[in-house]
């Protein structure tokens, strides 16, 4: 990452601007803004300025369910309106991700300001279109306003989420008084937490088979409000959009919503992608991380769905579900990862604590949308450098664990990621650290950042009047937000990576057209169909689906008979790096006539060419 | 004489019978529009005399229907309006016409709420959902669910089984969920089968272009045929039986005719005929359960509940909780259809036996049909309605698909060679009217060519003259379903002094019908909230729950002790409760279930 060449290597004053609004959690000091209000954001995007020419357009492409504007920014050059493929970039779906947002932004400043002066990016943009949401959750970002501070997670949708009958009556409280919702534990031998004995203050699942005795309970801070026996089970909002899409979607999670694609935000997304086939490739800038640690493929086929063969000769076709990227995708999928490690600097390793979200969008943009798609974490707590430190094994697995009291251990992991071995490899690691992401981000916080983990005291709690109720662990956001010192550099690996994505996307060429005389006023016509950018015309899943659409080729010519081939026709794939199809086709018409032919699909532009019957 | 099964003797059934003045104060403002109705009947609806004075009413219909209609044709969706419309002002009491949305082409989703306005809130008794037509050539379910909205309506007064129906149940009626795809299915020429799809354009050939090439009428008559050729390298002969049936020729057998598929020229000039139709896509499979990618599932569309028809159907469920059974009619083939639509889904053993027992009394009132499981028994389908319906929220949900070659002649037709048994029926009952011969035309590709076979409300959909029976029928299978849906009662309450002033007041609830008041999935999976039974009139000091209400072994409840939870009251079932309260009484103990309805009792 220290070999950035580019636009954003000038800091431009909008870029310092942004670094100085983000200020991030480095500690309990809950008076300060975590990350960008709406209003900033807002502000951010008024102040964006297309020179030399560029096209910069900002439009809403939906509300949240407080009634935010979802905005959607477009970046082009200046080169007409005909169809170019484009690279969407989403940020901000899972609120904590703050980060997200602010390389968002960074990306709109290093393009508005590389266009004309790098060529690069003037290239890039005036061959292809780059969208940019950069907050789909701005519900959530409101929320991380409110005092006191929780993880915001949630649209502002009300959602009875106990089914009571009353709604948002029961989220947490600050018991201890510092400001944020953390964690309490609840002394109790019917609990089935235990204290870490590696690391003091983080909490794993009892394992009463290794010897662990069961000592507490683990909940989010908070009283029993409705006096229901449960306890924050009905916070204010309802679902995270970044858990809503319908790609390994958890029914009746907590934030997951009724149904995927229920939440407003999730919605607009989905909209924009179904309604733009010229959206080539997707990277969302959040939880799910397929860049760090690329997704491999695997059998191809996914878990049974019909009968193979009831006796009577199948009578359905039997397909399922892909849980794995197909083999003809996988090996696109680890280039690019390859290259964004080279940029950011990032390792497989540290994916870790970014695999365990399921519905999540990046998933969803390829197996159900077809098309290229990729995850950022951005920045997850990294190894700690101090000598000395006792690592845990960077291959052991996560689990849903600490994080997510509520949550089974273990199975959301093991069954989860297509990037590590065998899940039997993976529950095994996943049994021998549960809590391996925690158990990171906790050392590396002690180490850089102490004031993100409140540690552990003991409150008075009027439900357990007779029991040692405790309050610590982790400030919410702390885990997505990285050091203050390094989060320019962050931003510029990031924004290297995109404008490099951006230039990889397909684009068609017509290298080559001829007509050769057969006589007699017949000629034969043939055409290279050639694809001269770095990634193939579509997934190979797209062309499962058959969405985007394949390569279209139209021949026609005023006075000229198509008598051999087809007028359209389509070519299904151009796999990339320069590949070339040819066709040809028998026409009848005078010399002297002309022919075109011309060659288009949303996602990888059009080109065309004329030749002369001569 | 009432079925037994049915009738579920309830204490306090007589005393609600009202008296003829009663009535006829109630019907006033229903009189009085029944006057404006007749006044200003829109055209296009058949005017149908009022039964004359002196006839004896059959059996299973209204002597005099306030809203006269015909149940012998395929209503287009401003009449399935019109209809309700009509209905909500001859029974306003009984009727209200609403929409829960409104369609791809802007069309309002009409929803007929058919209950007894003046005993409860209507949005919180248990209700029947009943859709129809969400494919748009499955025509008649909008017929059926309508009939069931107008019977109950009409009816009520007659029939006491269907006052107390209405007055413990809601039925929420919609009769098309796919309004643009009917109105296509109408109004432009069509096959039996066609359009499946709504008319949301979609480029179904991949060529950049929306709809471009549908069918065409060639010869004019509104209908979609067959195109054959004659040509000796053809496969086909004419049947010596009934010269409008195609057989095939033996392999060994010289043919007559090629056949070319449905009527239609190649619009877009890509050497293919009808391959970009209007459309195209599932609506049946654009739901988010088990919803899979069009590499899968090629109807599914592009995301779960892409379609505004899905969602609407989607959001008002959600919000309706008190929903607890639901029929979606499509057709064809005498089936009672139940999920799941693929064999690693699962109905949860309780479930199941719920299931059964319904669908086989499904199977007596329904001659010809079969109660089938869907991928077992049909085909796997992958984010159909009905599986949603069960799997996301719980509701015992059939789709029963309507009309059966087993009611031509009611037997099982056999496969004969040279005879097919809806031509036979269209010799001998019809006339010849449901078969379009075959007609000579010009095919701009194929030359000369003819054109001709079945009409589009044939094999689908019901001939007129059977409709009715057809509707009723099913009807009487949902109104059977309706009648075994929960229905949460307070049995008893019972107080009993303990030492020291406080008291012990004992209540058993029980659900007399089929259905739980939650079912296994429900309960699983946590979709409503559990029945509540709740005391008033007294201070709680503790609160049970019954284990055994004959053992009296009690599981207290400490938080909101006055509000003792149950998981669910089973079907044909009891539960127990008991609270220690101090005061003096009297208690009144209410029972209120999402599903099962409310009800409340005082202690002696």
């Amino acid at each position: 990452m220290k070999r950035f060449q580019g636009p954003a290597r000038r800091a431009t004053p909008l870029l310092l601007a942004l670094a100085a609004a983000w200020t991030g959690p480095t500690g309990v000091r809950a008076q300060e803004p975590h990350l960008r209000t709406n209003a900033e954001l807002e502000r951010a995007l008024g102040r964006l300025r297309a020179e030399r020419g560029a096209d910069l357009r900002i439009v809403e492409i939906g509300r949240s369910a407080g009634g935010a504007p979802l905005s959607l920014v477009r970046v082009a050059g200046r080169a007409g309106e005909a169809p170019r493929p484009a690279l969407l970039v989403v940020a901000g779906a899972h609120g904590p991700h703050a980060v997200g947002t602010e390389v968002a932004l960074a990306l709109l400043d290093s393009l508005l300001a590389g266009y004309g002066r790098d060529s690069a990016v003037t290239a890039l943009l005036d061959r292809s279109v780059v969208l940019v949401a950069p907050r789909l959750n701005p519900d959530a970002a409101a929320d991380a306003s409110r005092r006191p501070l929780e993880e915001p997670v949630r649209n502002a949708a009300p959602r009875d989420d106990d089914r009571d009958g009353e709604v948002d009556e029961d989220g947490p409280d600050d018991l201890d008084g510092n400001g944020i919702i953390t964690w309490m534990r609840i002394a109790d031998p019917a609990g089935t937490w235990i204290e870490d004995p590696e690391d003091p203050g983080l909490m794993r699942p009892a394992d009463p088979a290794r010897g662990d005795r069961r000592a507490w309970k683990l909940m989010t801070e908070g009283r029993d409000d409705d006096g229901d026996g449960k306890w924050n089970e009905d916070p204010r909002g309802g679902v995270d959009p970044a858990a809503n899409f319908p790609h390994d979607y958890e029914w009746f999670g907590e934030t997951t919503g009724d149904y995927p694609l229920s939440a407003p935000e999730s919605r607009a997304l989905a909209e924009l992608l179904a309604g733009r086939e010229e959206i080539a490739a997707v990277v969302v800038l959040g939880t799910r991380d397929n860049l760090a640690a690329p997704w491999k493929a695997g059998s191809e086929e996914g878990r049974g769905g019909g009968p193979t063969d009831d006796g009577d000769g199948a009578r359905d076709r039997i397909r399922e579900p892909l849980e794995r990227v197909l083999a003809g995708d996988a090996p696109w999928f680890e280039e690019i990862s390859r290259r964004y490690r080279e940029r950011t600097g990032r390792t497989e390793a540290d994916s870790l604590g970014a695999e365990r979200f399921g519905g999540d969008p990046v998933s969803w943009a390829y197996y159900h949308m077809g098309r290229w798609a990729f995850g950022s974490a951005v920045w997850t707590p990294p190894k700690p450098e101090a000598p000395g430190v006792p690592e845990p094994d960077d291959d052991a697995e996560p689990a849903a664990g600490a994080d997510f009291p509520d949550a089974e251990p273990v199975t959301a992991a093991a069954e989860e990621d297509a990037d590590a071995g065998p899940a039997s490899d993976r529950k095994k690691a996943a049994k021998e650290d549960p809590v391996a992401a925690e158990r990171r981000a906790l050392r590396w916080i002690r180490a850089n950042r102490p004031g993100d983990f409140v540690d552990w005291r003991r409150v008075e709690h009027p439900d357990f009047p007779d029991r040692v109720v405790e309050v610590g662990g982790f400030v919410p956001m702390a885990r997505w937000t990285p050091p203050a010192a390094e989060r320019e550099e962050i931003a510029r690996g990031e924004v290297e990576f995109l404008i490099g994505l951006a230039a990889s996307l397909p684009r068609l060429a017509l290298p080559r057209l001829t007509a050769e005389s057969l006589g007699d006023g017949a000629w034969r016509i043939t055409a290279r169909v050639a694809n001269e950018g770095f990634l193939p015309t579509r997934t190979e899943l797209a062309a499962r689906l058959g969405r985007p659409r394949a390569i279209r080729v139209n021949v026609e010519g005023t006075g000229v008979e198509v008598v051999g081939g087809r007028r359209t026709q389509s070519i299904e794939d151009l796999p990339g790096g320069g590949a070339e199809v040819e066709l040809s086709w028998v026409v009848v018409g005078a010399r002297g006539r002309r022919v075109t032919v011309r060659a288009e699909a949303p996602a990888v532009g059009d080109a065309s060419a004329e030749v002369e019957l001569r | 004489m009432r079925e037994p099964t049915m009738s579920g003797a309830r204490p306090g059934a007589r005393e609600r019978r009202g008296s003829i003045a009663r009535w006829l104060a109630r019907a006033a403002p229903a009189l009085a529009a029944l006057v404006a109705i007749a006044l200003a009947r829109p055209a296009g609806l058949a005017a149908q005399d009022a039964s004359p004075a002196g006839a004896l009413a059959g059996l299973g219909a209204p002597a005099a229907p306030r809203v006269p209609v015909s149940w012998d044709r395929y209503y287009d969706h401003e009449t399935l309006g019109e209809l309700g419309r009509r209905l909500e002002k001859a029974w306003p009491d009984r009727c209200r016409l609403s929409s829960i949305g409104r369609s791809v082409e802007g069309r309002e989703i009409w929803l007929i709420t058919v209950t007894d306005f003046g005993t409860g809130d209507p949005d919180r008794k248990p209700a029947m959902w009943i859709d129809g037509n969400i494919h748009a050539n499955e025509i008649q379910g909008s017929e059926i669910a309508l009939y069931t909205a107008w019977y109950l309506c009409e009816m009520a007064d007659r029939v006491e089984w269907i006052a107390d129906l209405l007055r413990d149940r809601t039925f929420y009626v919609v009769p098309t969920i796919n309004p643009d795809g009917r109105e296509n299915f109408l109004r432009e020429p069509n096959t039996p089968h066609s359009p499946r799809s709504g008319v949301a354009p979609r480029d179904d050939d991949g060529d950049g272009l929306f709809d471009e090439d549908d069918f065409d009428d060639l010869d004019g008559d509104g209908e979609i045929t067959q195109m054959r050729r004659r040509d000796p390298a053809g496969r086909w002969v004419t049947s010596p039986v009934d010269p409008r049936i195609m057989v095939r020729a033996r392999p060994d057998e010289p043919g007559e005719w090629e056949l070319l598929g449905y009527e239609g020229i190649d619009n877009d000039g890509d050497g293919r005929v009808n391959e970009d139709r209007a459309g195209y896509y599932d609506p049946n499979r654009n739901w988010p359960w088990n919803w899979a990618p069009a590499y899968v599932e090629s109807g599914a569309d592009i995301y779960p509940t892409s379609l505004p028809e899905t969602r609407a159907v989607v959001d008002f469920v959600i919000a309706h909780p008190n929903i607890a059974g639901a029929q979606t009619y499509h057709n064809s083939g005498g089936m009672i259809l139940r999920g799941p639509g693929i064999s690693r889904d699962t109905v949860r053993d309780a479930d199941l036996r719920v299931y059964d027992v319904l669908g086989e009394r499904g199977e007596e009132i329904l001659p010809g049909y079969r109660y089938i499981v869907i991928w077992k028994d049909l085909y796997t389908t992958w984010g159909n309605e009905l599986d949603w319906f069960y799997g996301a929220r719980g509701i015992l949900t059939f789709s029963n698909e309507l009309w059966t070659p087993f009611n031509y002649f009611r037997v099982e037709p056999e496969r004969e060679r040279w005879d097919r048994v809806e031509y036979r029926f269209d010799r001998y009952l019809l006339f010849g009217e449901a078969i379009v011969p075959w007609t000579p035309v010009e095919h701009p590709q194929y030359g000369p060519i003819e054109v001709g076979g079945v009409k589009r409300q044939y094999t689908r959909a019901i001939p007129g003259f059977l409709l009715r029976e057809e509707a009723h029928r099913n009807m009487a299978f949902t109104l059977y379903q309706a009648h075994q849906m929960p229905l949460a009662r307070v049995d008893s309450v019972e107080v009993r002094p303990l030492p020291g002033g406080l008291r012990e007041v004992r209540a058993r609830v029980s659900n007399p019908r089929l259905v739980p008041t939650r079912t296994a999935q429900d309960v699983e999976r946590g979709i409503s909230a559990p029945d509540r039974v709740s005391i008033e009139g007294g201070r709680v000091v503790a609160g049970f729950r019954l284990e055994d209400p004959l053992s009296g072994i009690a599981v207290e409840q400490r938080h909101r002790p006055e509000r003792i939870e149950l998981e669910s009251i089973p079907g044909m079932g009891t539960a127990a409760v008991k609270w220690i309260v101090r005061g003096d009484g009297p208690f009144t103990v209410t029972v209120e279930s999402t599903k099962g309805g409310r009800h409340s009792k005082r202690s002696g």
